[in-house]
């Protein structure tokens, strides 16, 4: 009996459906608010914003989000800035980046055009305006993806359905390449779609609107406008130029430039100004980058500290750590500003005195007092104050002072000159002074590179309200800010001067500069050199200048067997003064620029797949 | 029955004369380990028609009618070795028999049943109570060490609670299914109390094929100890074990002396520093002098956070027996393990409790039922323990403790982690870590009427896990000192950056299983011999987990008083996920006289793992066997007492795996939220405040990816040789697996956004030998020994791999996977030294930068290609990339009176190893790392001051390279990549027992002292004080950067005593 029981109990025979139970479904997926807002998370998450983690050197560390680690990159140094004389840093030099790593975000692509082709299917789950601002923002963010392989690779194949193999035969999956200036121009057509179905704001700053679609827009017609205008002067020949997949035609320009300039003006009819809450003009241009409300974010990324963590490692690594828990408790800095970019707000001649000698000074900070508030607020100076800590650096100490002038005495080979040096920044010499380089001073190569080679420290984005403690890897949340009104005031002023709007591009100007502390400018100080100058200064460290430098098409003519100088400061100590010496930084790393890299060459794995991708770029 | 042990008497009598005359034989037989009466046991004398036979009573007790002129009577009964007396003119002989694992009549488990051994046409191991828990150890699995043919076992580290071993079965590769009292995954074997287990059998072969998807890696069968009939009596036992770990491998670092000099060195020996500036040497000769003369005093930061010893406990005490209606095995254990920091903040502790009742309802009807449990606490500090270990080695001997070497201000050292700190849970924190187990299984077994031999079973079983954790990181300060102003500062540090948090998680298991079966065994015409088994089952499990963390203000540990800040809560979709099989099991065996043995069994196994239509799959395994000593050509040719058993036997079987790493693959949708590969943590993205999951289309659903199928030919040979003094084994196997999935090559245009899904396309091969033999000789009335040992090899080669052709015939080779060995390593060969700068001058090889760079005793390597270069193009196979290869074991015993000695010998060859970090070079990290003392012993200029790259400078030799020597040149070299093997002294045991004579005094049956030692003794070719076991960056398909910095090893010595009452 016991055993018929048994088996009449188990012969409630199981069935085996129980699938995983972590999946949802489209029906889950497109029910409600909630979850197309976990669709764009996923969406965002992925977006090509090349933030603070942002690596150009595609270090792949197994997280599959090859360049663009969201959330375990740490070695922010590793900027693409670093590697072309923005900043000195821990590459080697231009050819570190300038192949790309290999971008090709179509699986991504993929899911965006499935949600456009999805939405319509469960349209009925939202009120008819909600069903237009998804689908603008997925327009938004598929212009996106393109506008990074664009710039990238020039053209590339347009993708807008949703392929399947084997539904599709491999020979259909073969697709052409378009012509670069069909991409672009796709990339404005979306763009102005987006600015259509988009409402003036989609509830948070990380996502975008119809202004942002504008900025996008405005970015990467000027983009566009300055390719085919100085890529039909400076270009390397070849089939994919010929057959337009590389290059657009000069005559092109001028349209791609208005329409920057016109997208420029719909983003001003948005919430948008410069940021001008304080009266100091350094704590004014500091906080630009740390307060949350400012008016000047049109799109930013932010970090979370709470659970799951992801911050970002900004603050501790652009602080020295060269003395133990120097301005960080961890991390540490590997790239530095160079003399070149500050000399671009100011030539610091005030170091040597007419005759060439150097000039001494009293305290290590006396030489910047006077800059522009702007460039304080961007670079760290000796004697700047930081988390109550002395930016305290030198690169050595002259028992007494050399005989001649600066410019002998930085000629002269390293072995000969006659100053003390160290190679750790706690050895002291004759306890007077601290340290012989300072605890935040400069290592010779080969020595850990966690403090300055030229002198000077980041300041952009650096977090001053925070104490030693609470700055170490994976701790910063200050958000990254993708477009910032200051960005279309720059690219519409660019634009117009390339268009000969003068008037438009010098009140754009004078309004970036007045906030800056700077003098304004008049009609005829009006040059591209200016406008361009400007754009150095004001995003400076924001991942424009490498782009910028070769849509200039000026990267190889820059970029020529240069090195990259510091300006070095020492003490002289029967004087006990300082002196500041323009130097090549200590690396004396040589950085070059290949023509061919004003455009990437495809990735090699997809031109095996698909010969129809062929002719590659010139040169590859 | 009794059929069977005639046929046994054949094998075992020895020819004797008949006589007429008669005597009458009277005796006890009792059990050697206790003195327990044994009934049952036959008494036989004579030969042929002369045979005469008895058993014994309840009592032990036997009486025999022997011809007068018989020498001697033989004693045999299941489970003990057969005993020879002679009868040297006694009326009265008493006997006491011993345990035996290798007698003829000897039962073993085997897949949902059990078989005589003798009859065992399947590649099946059994191990044995008592040859199990000789060897002492935290856990289980490491006591199966060297003693099981085909078990590759390497153990991690000896962390209390972490259980950390990596094996398989015969290099199949993938873990083995492990069944606990006829339930899969019934419990957790390495957490068991070894005093619950009463035999270990492992399957190999076509033996595992009633496993189905579960049984293609083999399969683990573990049998609990079940009460016997003792006549209503019971026996306590009652056992202790006191250990004393020491800890194998701990390195010991320089001092500041050493230290400094050492830096000094390097900067001098660096041809990037050496050349630029004035460089003042990082350490001047004041303040070294100041740690020679005594005014500064060098840190020994390993000695402050290690201990050199620590305890570890068991105890056990269980009850056994019972009358012949209800008997019983009830257990409780507990032992406790403490750890390596001098804080002892890393401990754990375990109970286990088992109840196995058996009740004889009526002549038919039988039922059991097994209760078991355990429960553990592992205890940690917050501090990740490789972190430990890292920051605890590389601590710099120039830094100190305590700022300004006070005690109260704990120092602040570079990374934040002062080690002293770290091994505090008052300071950085802790975990604790806890898990509990509920088995439940109850059996009916009923024989059926009117049809003999048949027998009818149902198994119902439940099981509970719960795994409830704690965790609490804690800030606190560490201090530096200003001398200036006499002052400290404080910096408040966590371990995770955060603030003060507590973190509960729960999560739990359910798993159920039924099971309902028909046994029938029977005998047909005295020669047929027939059992067959039809099972079904079917199984399911479930899991759920959540977590919840909030910042701690107040120290309390409690959520409750916790602030609102940092509130998180969630659960991981890992673990939730359903399992659903059931199968059908049939088997039937046949022989012929005990001489002819086949066997067909077969499994339709279902998995929920598997897209509709593809859930069920049918797994059927044969095999036979041939006794070629029953056959009377061979016993009139050979004497038995060269050979009494002789069998061969083959199997072949067609199992299945369930790939776990693609189950539910054919599932289409959204990942929600995908999960981070790399710290298993949601990703998502940050909108307005708020993390905000995402939701990821998971990649290509595959309609038709299912298990792959693993085809498994055994061959084997059985002897039992010499008087029955030896017996042996060898065996050779094959194991295919067909179906591994992979994506096909027809590769489609990454345009397309998505791969092509799995389908099952490659195969692999595994291949294998293995050879055991044991001797077992009684000398005299006192003395006994044993001896045995087994060795096994095995290799796995990639039959086909999906992958499109390489570039030239070189890549093809170097990368190729098809019909190749897997797992290679590639490199170079090292070939020695550099010992003058004039045999770096005329070197006609660039060992790198044209040797510009390089200094005497720089390693140097093989042109291999002898292109002049050392490059990658030098590569070639150098070694394997996997679990040893070659795995053996040796045991011998000595029983003399009441001493008995056992050892265990077990090791391995055929492994590789690479020691990265701190256990490979020194002043890692640009001299923020220190160094480990072997470092001393390299090349070093004899003037400190001297250039270094000054061709007339004297150097030093030594063992090692000059500091600045860049080790990542050896990396993939046969200097960096370097052999493992190793043999040890597992397992070494003295035991006395107490004279029955005594203890009959005192009412106590048998009590038992030893001293016994775990790891005594290593000898491996490693020189580097590393142990052999301890993972570096392998075995490992992925080596893990903090595996040098693992917990180690240990080496035990214990003292216990058995006390049966």
């Amino acid at each position: 009996m016991i055993i018929a029981g048994l088996l009449i109990s188990i012969t409630s025979c199981q069935k085996l459906d129980a699938i995983r139970q972590d999946v949802l479904t489209d029906d889950q997926i497109f029910s409600s608010e909630a979850g197309i807002t976990a669709y764009v998370a996923q969406e965002y998450r992925k977006l090509p914003i090349e933030s603070f983690e942002y690596r150009p050197d595609g270090r792949n560390d197994g997280s599959g989000d090859i360049g663009f680690n969201l959330h375990h990159e740490w070695e922010h140094f590793y900027r693409a800035g670093a590697a072309c004389g923005e900043m000195v840093g821990p590459y080697g030099g231009t050819g570190d980046i300038a192949n790309g790593f290999g971008y090709w975000p179509y699986a991504d692509i993929r899911a965006v055009n499935y949600f456009i082709a999805t939405l319509p299917k469960y349209a009925s789950n939202f009120t008819p305006d909600k069903v237009n601002n998804f689908l603008g923002e997925a327009y938004f963010i598929r212009a996106y993806y393109y506008f990074a392989l664009a710039k990238r690779y020039g053209g590339i194949p347009i993708i807008t359905t949703v392929q399947n193999y084997p539904q599709q035969t491999v020979q259909e999956l073969q697709v052409h390449r378009n012509t670069e200036d069909e991409v672009w121009t796709f990339i404005g057509n979306q763009l102005d779609s987006a600015y259509q179905l988009l409402p003036a704001s989609m509830g948070a700053l990380e996502r975008a609107n119809k202004y942002t679609a504008m900025a996008l827009k405005s970015r990467a017609m000027l983009y566009a406008g300055s390719i085919a205008k100085y890529g039909s002067q400076n270009f390397v020949d070849g089939d994919a130029r010929a057959q337009g997949f590389a290059g657009i035609s000069a005559d092109k320009a001028p349209a791609y430039f208005q329409k920057a300039i016109d997208a420029s003006k719909l983003v001003a009819e948005g919430p948008y100004s410069l940021y001008r809450k304080s009266a100091d003009k350094i704590k004014n241009y500091t906080d630009v980058f740390l307060d949350a409300t400012s008016p000047e974010n049109i799109l930013i990324r932010s970090y979370y500290a709470g659970d799951p963590e992801r911050c970002n490692s900004w603050d501790a690594t652009f602080s020295p750590q060269g003395k133990l828990n120097y301005m960080s408790s961890g991390g540490g800095s590997r790239a530095y500003p160079t003399l070149e970019l500050v000399e671009r707000f100011d030539s610091l001649n005030m170091v040597i005195n007419p005759d060439g000698t150097p000039r001494r000074f009293d305290h290590p900070a006396d030489p910047f007092q006077n800059l522009e508030p702007r460039l304080r607020a961007t670079v760290y100076f000796p004697g700047d104050v930081l988390r109550g800590k002395v930016f305290d650096q030198r690169e050595g100490i002259y028992l007494t002072i050399f005989n001649g002038t600066v410019a002998d005495e930085v000629a002269k080979p390293s072995g000969a000159r006659s100053y003390l040096s160290s190679s750790d920044p706690t050895i002291t010499y004759n306890g007077a002074l601290g340290t012989v380089i300072g605890g935040a001073g400069m290592y010779p190569p080969g020595s850990p590179d966690n403090v300055t080679r030229t002198g000077f420290y980041v300041r952009k984005y650096i977090d001053y309200t925070k104490t030693v403690d609470q700055v170490n890897l994976f701790t910063g949340t200050t958000p990254w800010i993708e477009f910032r009104y200051a960005e279309i005031l720059l690219n519409r002023a660019e634009a117009d001067i390339e268009t000969n709007q003068l008037n438009d591009a010098l009140t754009c100007l004078n309004d970036i500069r007045d906030r800056a502390g700077a003098p304004a400018l008049t009609l005829t100080d009006m040059t591209v050199d200016v406008v361009r100058n400007e754009r150095c200064k004001e995003l400076a460290f924001e991942n424009h200048y490498w782009w910028d430098i070769r849509r200039w098409r000026v990267a190889d003519v820059w970029l020529s067997n240069a090195h990259f100088k510091g300006l070095y400061p020492y003490y002289v100590e029967n004087e006990g003064k300082y002196i500041f010496l323009k130097e090549t930084e200590n690396f004396n790393r040589n950085y070059n620029f290949d023509k061919k890299n004003y455009y990437e060459g495809l990735p090699g794995g997809e031109l095996a797949t698909n010969p129809n991708l062929y002719p590659n770029n010139p040169g590859y | 029955m009794k059929k069977m042990y005639r046929l046994l008497f054949l094998v075992c009598l020895l020819p004797l004369s008949i006589f007429a005359q008669q005597k009458t034989i009277k005796g006890k037989i009792t059990d050697s380990k206790d003195g327990s009466p044994l009934s049952g046991v036959t008494i036989t004398a004579g030969t042929g028609t002369a045979k005469v036979a008895t058993a014994t009573g309840a009592d032990g007790g036997f009486t025999l009618t022997v011809p007068a002129n018989t020498k001697e009577i033989i004693v045999s009964t299941i489970g003990f070795s057969d005993v020879r007396e002679k009868i040297n003119n006694r009326d009265i002989i008493n006997v006491r028999m011993n345990a035996s694992a290798k007698d003829l009549g000897e039962v073993v488990v085997v897949a949902y049943g059990t078989q005589k051994k003798v009859n065992l046409t399947g590649s099946v191991a059994t191990l044995k109570s008592s040859e199990i828990t000789i060897t002492k150890n935290e856990n289980t699995l490491n006591m199966l060490t060297g003693k099981i043919p085909g078990l590759r076992m390497t153990q991690q580290s000896a962390e209390p609670g972490a259980y950390a071993n990596t094996f398989d079965i015969r290099g199949y590769g993938g873990a083995p299914a492990i069944v606990i009292d006829g339930v899969l995954n019934g419990g957790n074997f390495q957490r068991m109390d070894p005093n619950e287990i009463e035999s270990i059998s492992v399957l190999k072969d076509a033996a595992a094929a009633p496993y189905g998807f579960n049984g293609g890696n083999g399969v683990i069968l573990i049998t609990t100890k079940k009460g016997t009939n003792k006549n209503g009596k019971f026996d306590i036992n009652y056992s202790f074990n006191q250990g004393i770990q020491q800890f194998l491998g701990m390195p010991q670092g320089v001092n500041a002396v050493d230290y400094m000099m050492l830096v000094n060195e390097k900067a001098r020996e660096d041809f990037g520093t050496s050349f630029t500036g004035n460089q003042q040497l990082p350490f001047s000769y004041d303040a070294i002098e100041a740690f020679v003369q005594g005014n500064s005093v060098s840190a020994d930061w390993i000695d402050a956070a290690f201990s050199k010893t620590s305890q570890q406990v068991q105890h056990n005490i269980n009850i056994s027996g019972g009358s012949d209606k209800v008997s019983a095995f009830i257990n409780l254990g507990y032992m406790k393990q403490d750890g390596v920091f001098k804080t002892n903040s890393i401990n754990y502790d375990r109970w286990n409790f088992r109840s196995n009742i058996s009740a004889k309802i009526n002549d038919r009807l039988r039922a059991q039922v097994l209760l078991s449990g355990y429960g553990d606490q592992k205890n940690q500090p917050y501090q990740d323990l490789y972190e430990i270990f890292k920051y605890a080695w590389g601590a710099l001997p120039t830094n100190t403790l305590y700022a300004n070497n006070n005690p109260n201000y704990l120092h602040l050292i570079p990374n934040s982690v002062n080690p002293i700190a770290a091994i505090d849970p008052s300071m950085v924190g802790y975990k604790q870590l806890s898990e509990k187990n509920i088995q439940a299984q109850g059996i009916l077994e009923y024989d059926i009427p009117y049809i003999k031999g048949l027998k009818a079973r149902g198994v119902y079983s439940i099981g509970y896990t719960m795994d409830d954790n704690k965790s609490f990181s804690n800030q606190y300060n560490l201090y530096s000192y200003d001398p200036t102003d006499s002052s400290y500062t404080a910096s408040h540090v966590t371990s995770t950056g955060q603030p003060s948090a507590l973190n509960r998680s729960f999560a739990s298991n359910t798993s159920t299983l039924a099971q309902l079966s028909l046994n029938y065994a029977n005998t047909f015409s005295k020669v047929h011999n027939v059992t067959a088994l039809l099972l079904y089952e079917q199984s399911q499990s479930q899991g759920d987990n959540f977590y919840a963390q909030r910042n701690i203000t107040i120290p309390v540990n409690y959520l409750y008083a916790a602030s609102g800040n940092g509130q998180q809560g969630g659960s991981f979709p890992n673990g939730i996920n359903p399992v659903q099989n059931k199968g059908l099991v049939g088997r039937v065996t046949y022989d012929y006289k005990g001489k002819y043995l086949a066997e067909f069994s077969f499994r339709n196994d279902g998995s929920n793992y598997f897209p509709p239509g593809h859930k069920f799959g049918l797994f059927p395994g044969y095999s036979v066997g041939w006794r070629i000593s029953e056959e009377s050509f061979f016993k009139n040719h050979i004497s038995p007492k060269l050979i009494s058993n002789l069998k061969i036997r083959a199997s072949y079987a067609e199992l299945g795996l369930s790939d776990q790493a693609n189950k539910f693959a054919f599932v289409g949708g959204y990942a929600y939220p995908p999960v981070d590969p790399q710290d298993n943590k949601p990703l998502g993205y940050m909108i307005n405040g708020q993390f905000v999951n995402g939701a990821a289309v998971l990649p290509n659903p595959t309609s038709d990816l299912s298990w792959y199928t693993s085809d498994i030919t055994n061959l084997g040979l059985d002897f039992t040789i010499l008087n029955n003094k030896i017996d042996g084994t060898i065996e050779v196997y094959r194991r295919d697996l067909n179906g591994l999935p992979n994506r096909a090559t027809v590769t489609i245009p990454g345009t397309v956004g998505v791969s092509l899904p799995l389908e099952n396309l490659d195969s692999r091969r595994t291949e294998g030998i293995e050879l055991s033999l044991s001797y077992k000789s009684r000398i005299g009335h006192d003395f006994s020994l044993s001896l045995g040992g087994n060795v096994s090899y095995e290799r796995t080669r990639n039959l086909h791999v999906t992958e499109g052709p390489q570039g030239n015939q070189y890549l093809q080779w170097k990368n190729g996977q098809t019909d190749r060995n897997t797992n290679i390593l590639w490199g170079t060969d090292y070939a020695g030294q550099y010992t003058s700068y004039s045999q770096i001058y005329n070197s006609t090889v660039n060992n790198g930068g044209g040797n510009n760079t390089v200094l005497p005793g720089d390693y140097y390597m093989q042109d291999w290609n002898g292109d002049g270069v050392i490059n990658n193009d030098d590569y070639h196979p150098i070694a394997v990339q996997d679990l040893p290869l070659v795995n053996f074991g040796f045991n011998v015993g000595f029983t003399y009176k009441s001493i008995d000695i056992t050892a265990l010998f077990a090791g391995a060859a055929g492994v590789w190893t690479e020691y990265g970090e701190q256990l490979g070079q020194p002043l890692m990290y640009s001299n923020a790392a220190s160094a480990f003392t072997k470092f001393l012993d390299s090349w070093h200029p004899v003037d400190p001051y001297a250039n270094a790259f000054d061709p007339n400078t004297q150097w030093v030799s030594g063992k090692y390279p000059n500091m600045a020597y860049d080790y990542s040149k050896i990396q993939n070299s046969t200097k960096g990549i370097v052999n493992a093997s190793y043999v040890r002294l597992k397992t070494l045991e003295i035991g006395y027992s107490l004279p029955n004579s005594i203890l009959k005094k005192v009412g106590i049956k048998n009590c038992r002292f030893y001293l016994n030692g775990y790891n005594l003794l290593t000898f491996t070719g490693l020189d580097d004080g590393v142990d052999p076991e301890h993972p570096a960056s392998f075995p490992s398909a992925s080596p893990d950067p903090n595996f040098p910095y693992k917990y180690p090893l240990n080496r035990t010595f214990n003292f216990g005593a058995n006390i049966t009452l």
